[in-house]
Order: structure tokens, then C-alpha cells, then sequence
């Protein structure tokens, strides 16, 4: 039985493609984007998340393992040897402690994503699989898609192309729509977040060739790439997707990094205002691209 | 916003009122004068004193006239000694008040304004002539007669008053002023043959219970029975969309009127839905009252959108753009329950299919049934009696029957069926307390001359609205408390008590009686368990449950006319008072807490976002809660302002309705403004916010309610 390490299953989500749809977060990513606003899903390893607003000082966790202490009042993991075996999760009754990642089976998330059938009939939605990098995981990618074409849940695929194409092709007949990646159009961008340009626009242009539905995704990030957008539409021009999505930076994963006993690089840098990035709008236009700011 | 809307805003939010209602003194006026006359009739001259002898009132920015000014306007010298003198006379004569069908009433204006007043009294003379030699009968339409007459009047007088502050309005305004005077002459006697006389007219009406003192009444299918005279004075050229949407909203605004006598009024409006042979009712009109709700952005007018699996998207996105702006309404009414939920009573499938609502959800055949009445059935409390051999765990005193203790239920079905023992005995209680109060008052004396007029058939029987002379009999609504604590503490004792077997039913009990204090892990164990809102059929099964059981029980019972007893599943911020007077649970809630709302699952416990609660909420037969029921929702302001997002959400609510759901209200208010209006309530003076089944300032609310509310979760 095929199996998938997911971090969450999103059900009613409304960001992630038409429609309404459920969102497989799956866990592990070999980008290492210091924005990013799913920071549980980054590590191929399980996480344990700890929400300090919601702990009531109960104490059970210190009885499972000793990895945990309260020093004044201020309950403490020790990140450095927690193996994220999630027996304080269990026992933890607020829902401070979290766990992300987690073996599921695809028949088990099958069974859980048709609950919403009706809901994405009714909508023109469907399931996205998403992450992290789902295509880490492509051969149960492939048999989650194949699963759910057939049962005429539409599929689509939010990947960062940072893999073999081989990869790619493991889902490809089952998609519905991809939603692709670019977070820069420069090799140096990429070498500070861990990818590969060429190898990524290879893969871009094989799948808008491929026939599937294929939007590019720039999330647009001060300091990174906010100020190279003539850049990327210069480069996408040629590649002609089938829409652009201008993604405003923000900073709602900020808590996410709090809860891992992280440091977000992005704590300080303010949020980016749909409005700022109308003059680029007009710019992608003027390359005769689709675009929209958001999705 | 339109700039009368605007004018009239201003001068309504300036004007200077008095303190003290004179409606009792002008009441008392028309008693005093008729003591020797019958009771009724006496009834009927109080209703003339008091519409003809109140200040008439017409703003100078106004397009309709009437206005609640007179209520607190002293229209000649008032001293104290004429103030308790009239308050003992009107309390001898006592009147009905809610409970005894005397409000929450959706008047039959369709055939109103179709008859007119000069119509409606020929009607009354008719009936006279029928009934000559039938005192009683005789002495009902006479008094009807009188309060008509003084409504005739009020009529007249009105025009007296839009011609006085013509004289000495600025130029700009005399023309609108003379229009209304004109409007008013129009129909003091003739039916209205425009759109503006059609609402002038409804409007003074409305009036008129207003003055009498009447809570909630509603103004029904405003969209469908004004629409004729909508569509043909625009196809004469004689009104466009732009004069009618200003003076919808010069009537509404009043209604915020009602802030002045003593709080917010209810005034249910329900627009859209299917018309008497099943057709889309949405039309021009629908779209005209939503806006203009909108736009006066007040609570008062509370409105209710009729949804129907044909009903164009237009429309049900209209409404959710309205919902977006954070008033809180249209509340979202299925047709697809509520028509069969209707029918099941017996009523004609036509007047069913024109149903509207009075107060906040209550479903009412509109001018057909008397003036509606409910109670709260507090459900929760009977498991804590069928585990405790019916003996309260708060006060210890017996309470239900003796159902056995705890150590004697042996299995899920033998708790089950004490269950039903305490719930049916407690059923006959709550009927026997409604049952007293609601027969407290003779109906041949304590009888309703001027609503009468508003209610099939009472003229044509010459019988008052509660004496036999409704169309269809009375309906009382039994509002019952708590569904998701329900399902919720009956799952958690079948997985964890007879499932799991992790604890015995005795030591449940004993953890309940104990507030689980030393039961901490039990409570834990129960708070684990499945919980309803995440379609997980192991509890919602217990909802589905919960409304056959609450039907079962309140079939059994009539109205003192023979009518029906409804089932409510629509709490208000009752779900607060009645956790108080609730033991701890077996869902894991302690002691006094609140229990869950309405119809909606246990805040907080509804995990797996709104398509998950959608599943479970619309799993129950809510065909057998005639009365209705209210699905709470809050979703951040974000889901309203793209149309592709209002679209998922509208596809959402398609779903909710095709599979059975009932209604759905929606708070658009995001949780950091709530909780920042709490801390700052001066900075938020106009918010509006949805408190199942009527909207209020959120300024206006206790401490306990806005927290209430801001844990219903929000759901995207």
C-alpha cells in the first residue's frame, strides 16, 4: 500500500486553486526558501510544533519525556535531542503541542478528501497536492492522482520543479491544472534558496507544453525578487504560461516558525500590499501574459 | 448611499425626544370615554385615541411619512397624576403581550393594500350586515370598525403634517414634502394604485402595531406583494429603480426609530424564495430592499433571503456581498427545508410555498395564523436526569421522574430509553406551563381589533385573531436548547462509557457531580471523543437523533385552537442562560458553562472546517422543525470581497441546502475587530453583528455574549 509523509490535509481551502478544495500538505521540500509560510512542511523529518497561547501548564507532557521542562513558568523542549515521536502530542490536551508529519496511507487520504466530493463538484473545485514538494513523493503522488481521477475529482499539482522531470511524468495523466513555482529567474537567486534555474525552466516549459493547465506562482519578495519582476517577465514572455500569480509577501507563517523554536529571517521585513504590486500588473500585460495579483 | 438617506440620517440622529411613551395615556383616553361600552369595543376606541390624538411627525428630509417621534412627543399637557391615572386604566384592561399571540405577527398587507382602507371597512360593513343579531360577532367588527376609522384618520392627519412642514421647509425640500402629503391623501380612503401609496400605506400600518406596542412585527414578503405596483409605475414611466430604492430606505431607516422607545426592534423581511405555484420569486424589488438595507446599516430591519435550488446566483451573491459588509444579514433560508417543514402541519402547499418569517427565524404563513409564541426547552438538562435517577445534580431536588440511578443502566439503548422518559416528562411540562400562560386571557374580551383586520378570514367570521378567527390555528414554537452539546455528550458516553470502556456509567456520574474535579483524565477522555461538526456519523448520528426525538415529543401535543406545536432548533444567546442551569456533561463542558448554539456544533469542536460542519449540520430531518432552525457561521471579511471567493462560499451554501440544510447565518467581522471593539467599544459605535437569529449593535451587547460570539469558530 502506497503511503505518503504528510504535514496537514486542508479541507475548504480557498487559496490553492479553483473552486473549493482540499489541500494535501505533504511534508519535506528540498528548497529552503527563508520566507516561507509553511515552515512545518520544509524538514522530511516529523516536527513537533508547540503554541505556547494555548498551553495551560498541565504538566502531562513532562510526564511522557523528559525533553520537556518548565523553567519559570515558561514551558521548554529540547529541540536538540526531541525525536519528534509525538507521544506529548498525544497526551497534550490544548492543542499547544502539534504534530507535523505523519505516514498516511493514499487510501486513507482518499477517503477523507472524497468526504468534500459534493463540495467540489458544486464549485468546479478539487484536491491540490502541495507541500513542501509533493513530487519528493511522486510515486504516491501519482497513485493519490490516479485514485482521485477516477473517481472525477480534478487534480492539481502546486510544485516549487526543483526535480527530474521523470518526476513529473509520474503524475502528469492525472492533473487537471499545475501551479508552478518561480521564485527567481537568476541562478544566483536559486543558489540561496537551494535550486536549480535551468533544470526548474526546463521543467516549466515541458509541462506548459505538456498540455496540463500550467500557472506560474512569483512570490514576490522584498529583497529577493520583488525588485527583478521586469526579469521574470521577460523570461515568462517566451514560455507564454497559462497565467501569472503575483503573491504579495506576508507574514501569517510567522507564528509557524515561534511554534518549531525557529528564527524567521522575514520577522521584521513588512508585509507587501496587493496595491504595490499593481504597476508590475501592468507590466506582465504588457507582455502579453496573464496575470493577477493573489491567484 | 443616496443623499435623501443621508438628509434623513442626520435630522433622525439630531431630533430631541422625551423620555416617556404616551401611549398609555392616549389609550386610556379612549377607555375612560367608553367604560360602559363591551370590552372589545372599549379596545377599539383605544386603538382610535391612540392613532389619532399622537403628534404627527413628518421630517423635512423624508420621502414616506410616519415616524415613532409621536411615541415620545407629549401631544398636550402631561402631568404624573395623568400618567399613573391612564398606566391603572390600561392595566385593568390588560392586553396580550408575547406568549399570548400578541406580536411576532407578519400582517396580510397583500390583501391590505389590495382592499385599501375604504375597502377594508366595506368589508367589516359586509360582515356587520351578515351578522345582524349576533352580539358578540357584532361588537368584534364594530371594534374593528373604530380602530380602522382611527387609522383612516392617522392617515389624514399625516398628510395634515407633511403639508405643515412643507410650509416651512426650504424650497428644495416643499416639493418632496407636498408629494408625500399628496401620497397620504391618496390612500386615506382609496387602495393605493402606486408603488409609493403601496409602501406609504404598509408603512403606517406597520406603524400603527408599533404604536400599539407591538414587538417583531414583520413586513413579510415586502418584494412580492408591493412588486405589481413596483413593475407597472416603472413601465408608465412614472418611477425609476433609483426614486424606489430611496424611498425603500427613507422606510427602513425608521425602523432604527425603535432605539429611541426602548431598544431594537425586529422587523423581518423575506425577500427572493418561490412564489404561491413554485416559481422564482426573485425580482427587481429583491434586489432594491437588499440594497437599501445595506445602505441604511442598521439592525432593526431583519432581513431574511429566501434561497431555492433555482434561484439565480445573482441573487445569492447580492446577498453575501450584503453579509460582507459585516451587518450580518440576509440570513440565509432554505426553501427546500422550510416548505416541506410548513406542509407537514397541514397547511395548503401554496401557503407554504408563501412562507416568510416573523421575529428572527420563525417560519409564518403570512396574515393566515395568529401572532406566534415560543419557550425554551432546555434538552441538555434531561441527560443529567436520566443519569441521576431524575434528581438535579445542582440542587439535588427531584426534577424527573425516577428513571433508575446510574448503577442500574446497563447499555447505550437502556440510557437511551430513560432518556426519553425524563425528556417527555419534561415535554409535559414545559407544555402545561405554556398551555397556562397562553389561556391566561379570555379570548372574548382580550381581543385585537386593529391587527384582526390584518388576518384572513376573522373579519369574513367576524371572530378576533385569537378567538377562532385566524385562517389557520395557533402554532407555538418549542425552541429546543442545545443540539451539539447533545450529540456531542451522548457520543462521548457510548465511545467512552460502553465502546472503550474506559470508565464505568457510575463514575461518569460521579465526575459530573463533581464538576470532573479529581475526574480530570475522564474529562479528557470525553473531550477526545468524536465531536459533531467533522461529519463523523458516530455523533452526528445523535443530531439526527435529536430532531426525530424533539418532533416525536412535541407531536403529541395541540394549541388551544388545535394548532401545532413547531420545533425550534434557534437559541438566540439563550444557549448562555440555559448552560447555567445545566449540570457538567458528558461532552466534557462543565458545570454552568455555556451549551452549544442553536443549531450550529459546540464552538470550538468543529475541527475540520466549514464543508465538515456543512456535512454534519445538514445530516438531521430538519423537515420536522417547522419552526426553524439557525446554522451560525463566521468567515473572515476577506472570503467577501473577491467574487471567485464569494462564489466557493456560495457553492458551499448550494451544498448545505441541497443535502437538507435549513438556514445559515453568516458574521463577516474578523476576530481581531471584535475583540479590539470589546476594548474599544467608543470606536465602533455602528458595528452590527449577527447573534442567531437577529442582528444588534455589538456595543449593545453583555460581555458574556461578545465572548460568546467570538468563540463561535471562524471558519476561513
Amino acid at each position: 500500500m502506497k503511503e505518503l509523509f504528510i504535514s496537514n490535509i486542508q479541507r475548504f481551502s480557498v487559496g490553492d486553486g479553483p473552486g473549493i478544495r482540499t489541500t494535501v500538505f505533504m511534508k519535506g521540500c528540498n528548497l529552503h526558501c527563508p520566507w516561507c509560510h509553511n515552515p512545518e512542511t520544509i524538514s522530511a523529518k516529523a516536527d513537533v510544533l508547540f503554541t505556547s497561547s494555548r498551553c495551560t501548564g498541565c504538566g502531562r507532557c513532562i510526564t511522557a519525556c523528559p525533553n520537556h521542562t518548565v523553567i519559570s513558568g515558561a514551558h521548554h523542549i529540547d529541540r536538540g535531542v526531541c525525536s519528534a515521536c509525538g507521544k506529548c502530542v498525544q497526551l497534550c490536551p490544548s492543542g499547544a503541542l502539534e504534530l507535523s508529519g505523519r505516514s498516511i496511507s493514499v487510501d486513507q487520504i482518499v477517503k477523507e478528501v472524497l468526504e468534500d466530493k459534493e463540495f467540489y463538484q458544486a464549485s468546479d473545485g478539487g484536491v491540490t497536492l502541495s507541500g513542501g514538494e509533493p513530487l519528493l513523493q511522486a510515486d504516491g503522488c501519482a497513485a493519490l492522482a490516479q485514485t482521485l481521477q477516477q473517481q472525477n475529482v480534478p487534480v492539481l499539482l502546486d510544485t516549487a520543479g526543483c526535480v527530474p522531470f521523470s518526476a513529473f511524468q509520474k503524475v502528469l495523466p492525472y492533473l487537471s491544472m499545475c501551479y508552478f513555482d518561480v521564485k527567481s529567474v537568476n541562478e544566483q537567486g536559486y543558489r540561496i534558496i537551494g535550486g536549480n534555474l535551468s533544470l526548474i525552466l526546463d521543467n516549466l516549459k515541458k509541462m506548459v507544453a505538456s498540455g496540463v493547465p500550467t500557472v506560474v506562482r512569483i512570490p514576490v519578495i522584498p529583497h529577493f525578487n520583488a525588485h527583478q519582476l521586469a526579469d521574470f517577465a521577460t523570461v515568462l514572455q517566451d514560455i507564454s504560461p497559462t497565467r501569472v500569480d503575483l503573491l504579495p509577501f506576508h507574514r501569517m507563517g510567522s507564528g509557524k516558525y515561534t511554534a518549531l523554536g525557529s528564527d524567521y529571517a522575514y520577522a521584521n521585513t513588512p508585509s507587501l500590499s496587493p496595491e504595490e504590486l499593481l504597476g508590475y500588473q501592468t507590466l506582465f500585460m504588457k507582455h502579453g501574459l496573464t496575470v493577477t495579483i493573489g491567484g | 448611499m443616496n443623499q435623501s438617506l443621508t438628509r434623513l440620517k442626520q435630522e433622525i440622529d439630531r431630533s430631541q425626544r422625551a423620555k416617556i411613551s404616551v401611549r398609555e395615556i392616549l389609550m386610556a383616553k379612549g377607555f375612560m370615554a367608553h367604560y360602559t361600552d363591551p370590552i372589545p369595543l372599549a379596545r377599539g376606541y383605544a386603538c382610535y385615541t391612540l392613532f389619532t390624538e399622537h403628534a404627527k411627525k413628518v421630517y423635512e428630509n423624508d420621502l414616506i411619512a410616519g415616524s415613532y417621534f409621536g411615541l415620545l412627543q407629549e401631544p398636550f399637557p402631561v402631568n404624573d397624576a395623568m400618567i399613573n391615572k391612564s398606566r391603572q386604566v390600561v392595566a385593568n384592561y390588560g392586553w396580550r403581550t408575547f406568549g399570548h399571540n400578541a406580536d411576532h405577527f407578519a400582517p396580510d398587507y397583500a390583501t391590505f393594500i389590495q382592499d385599501g382602507v375604504g375597502g377594508t371597512l366595506e368589508k367589516i360593513h359586509r360582515s356587520l350586515v351578515r351578522y345582524e343579531g349576533d352580539t358578540e360577532k357584532t361588537v368584534f367588527l364594530q371594534s374593528a370598525r373604530v380602530a380602522m376609522e382611527g387609522f383612516r384618520e392617522m392617515i389624514a392627519q399625516y398628510a395634515n403634517a407633511a403639508a405643515e412642514t412643507a410650509e416651512t421647509a426650504p424650497a428644495e425640500r416643499k416639493e418632496q414634502l407636498l408629494q408625500i402629503e399628496q401620497t397620504c391623501r391618496a390612500i386615506v380612503n382609496d387602495k393605493p394604485q402606486t408603488f409609493r401609496q403601496a409602501l406609504q400605506l404598509v408603512w403606517l400600518a406597520h406603524l400603527a402595531f408599533v404604536y400599539e406596542g407591538r414587538y417583531a412585527m414583520a413586513l413579510g414578503r415586502l418584494d412580492q406583494y408591493l412588486y405589481p405596483y413596483y413593475k407597472k409605475d416603472v413601465e408608465e414611466g412614472i418611477l425609476t429603480r433609483c426614486e424606489a430604492k430611496a424611498l425603500m430606505e427613507c422606510t427602513l431607516y425608521k425602523i432604527g426609530e425603535s432605539h429611541f422607545i426602548g431598544g431594537d426592534d425586529v422587523v423581518n423581511i423575506a425577500i427572493g424564495g418561490v412564489t404561491r405555484d413554485g416559481a422564482d420569486a426573485v425580482n427587481e424589488l429583491s434586489y432594491i430592499i437588499l440594497e437599501s438595507v445595506r445602505d441604511c446599516g442598521i439592525p432593526g430591519p431583519n432581513l431574511s433571503a429566501r434561497i431555492h435550488s433555482e434561484c439565480p446566483d445573482r441573487f445569492l451573491d447580492e446577498c453575501l456581498k450584503v453579509i460582507g459588509t459585516g451587518l450580518g444579514y440576509p440570513a440565509l433560508m432554505n426553501d427546500g427545508a422550510n416548505i416541506p417543514a410548513l406542509a407537514r402541519n397541514g397547511y395548503a402547499i401554496e401557503d407554504c410555498r408563501d412562507y416568510c418569517m416573523v421575529g428572527c427565524i420563525e417560519n409564518f404563513l403570512p396574515g393566515q395564523q395568529p401572532p406566534w409564541s415560543d419557550g425554551r426547552y432546555n434538552s441538555p438538562k434531561y441527560i443529567e436526569l436520566a443519569l441521576n435517577n431524575g434528581v438535579c445534580m445542582q440542587s439535588g431536588i427531584q426534577m424527573g421522574p425516577a428513571t433508575g440511578s446510574a448503577e442500574t443502566i446497563t447499555s447505550m439503548d437502556d440510557f437511551m430509553a430513560r432518556l426519553h422518559l425524563q425528556m417527555q416528562a419534561g415535554a409535559d411540562e414545559y407544555v402545561a406551563f405554556f398551555q397556562n400562560e397562553n389561556q391566561r386571557y379570555n379570548p372574548k374580551t382580550y381581543t385585537q381589533p386593529f391587527l384582526s383586520c390584518f388576518c384572513q378570514d376573522c373579519i369574513e367570521r367576524g371572530l378576533d385573531i385569537n378567538n377562532g378567527g385566524a385562517h389557520y390555528p395557533s402554532a407555538h414554537g418549542a425552541g429546543c436548547m442545545g443540539v451539539g452539546t447533545m450529540a456531542d455528550s451522548l457520543a462521548a458516553m457510548e465511545q467512552v462509557i460502553f465502546v472503550n470502556k474506559k470508565a464505568t456509567i457510575t463514575q461518569l456520574r460521579d465526575a459530573l457531580l463533581a464538576n470532573f474535579e479529581g475526574y480530570e483524565d475522564l474529562q479528557q477522555e470525553l473531550l477526545a471523543a468524536p465531536k459533531y461538526g467533522n461529519n463523523d456519523d458516530r455523533v452526528d448520528r445523535y443530531a439526527v437523533w435529536y430532531v426525530d426525538e424533539h418532533a416525536r415529543l412535541f407531536d403529541r401535543y395541540r394549541t388551544w385552537d388545535g394548532g401545532r406545536f413547531y420545533v425550534a432548533i434557534a437559541s438566540n444567546i439563550q444557549n448562555i442562560s440555559a448552560g447555567t442551569l445545566v449540570a457538567a456533561t458528558p461532552d466534557g463542558r462543565k458545570n454552568g458553562e455555556p451549551l452549544s448554539d442553536a443549531a450550529s456544533p459546540m464552538h470550538g469542536m468543529d475541527q475540520k472546517g466549514p464543508t465538515a460542519t456543512v456535512l454534519s449540520t445538514a445530516k438531521p430531518d430538519y423537515t420536522k422543525a417547522s419552526c426553524g432552525t439557525v446554522l451560525n457561521q463566521k468567515y473572515s471579511p476577506s472570503m467577501f470581497t473577491h467574487d471567485e471567493k464569494r462564489a466557493k462560499l456560495a457553492s458551499l451554501i448550494r451544498v448545505y441546502f441541497k443535502n437538507g440544510g435549513q438556514e445559515m447565518q453568516i458574521n463577516s467581522v474578523s476576530r481581531e475587530i471584535l475583540q479590539d471593539a470589546m476594548e474599544h467599544p467608543q470606536q465602533y459605535p455602528s458595528l452590527v453583528v449577527r447573534v442567531s437569529g437577529f442582528s444588534a449593535y455589538y456595543n449593545a451587547l453583555t460581555r458574556d455574549v461578545q465572548e460568546d460570539i467570538l468563540r463561535r469558530t471562524e471558519q476561513g
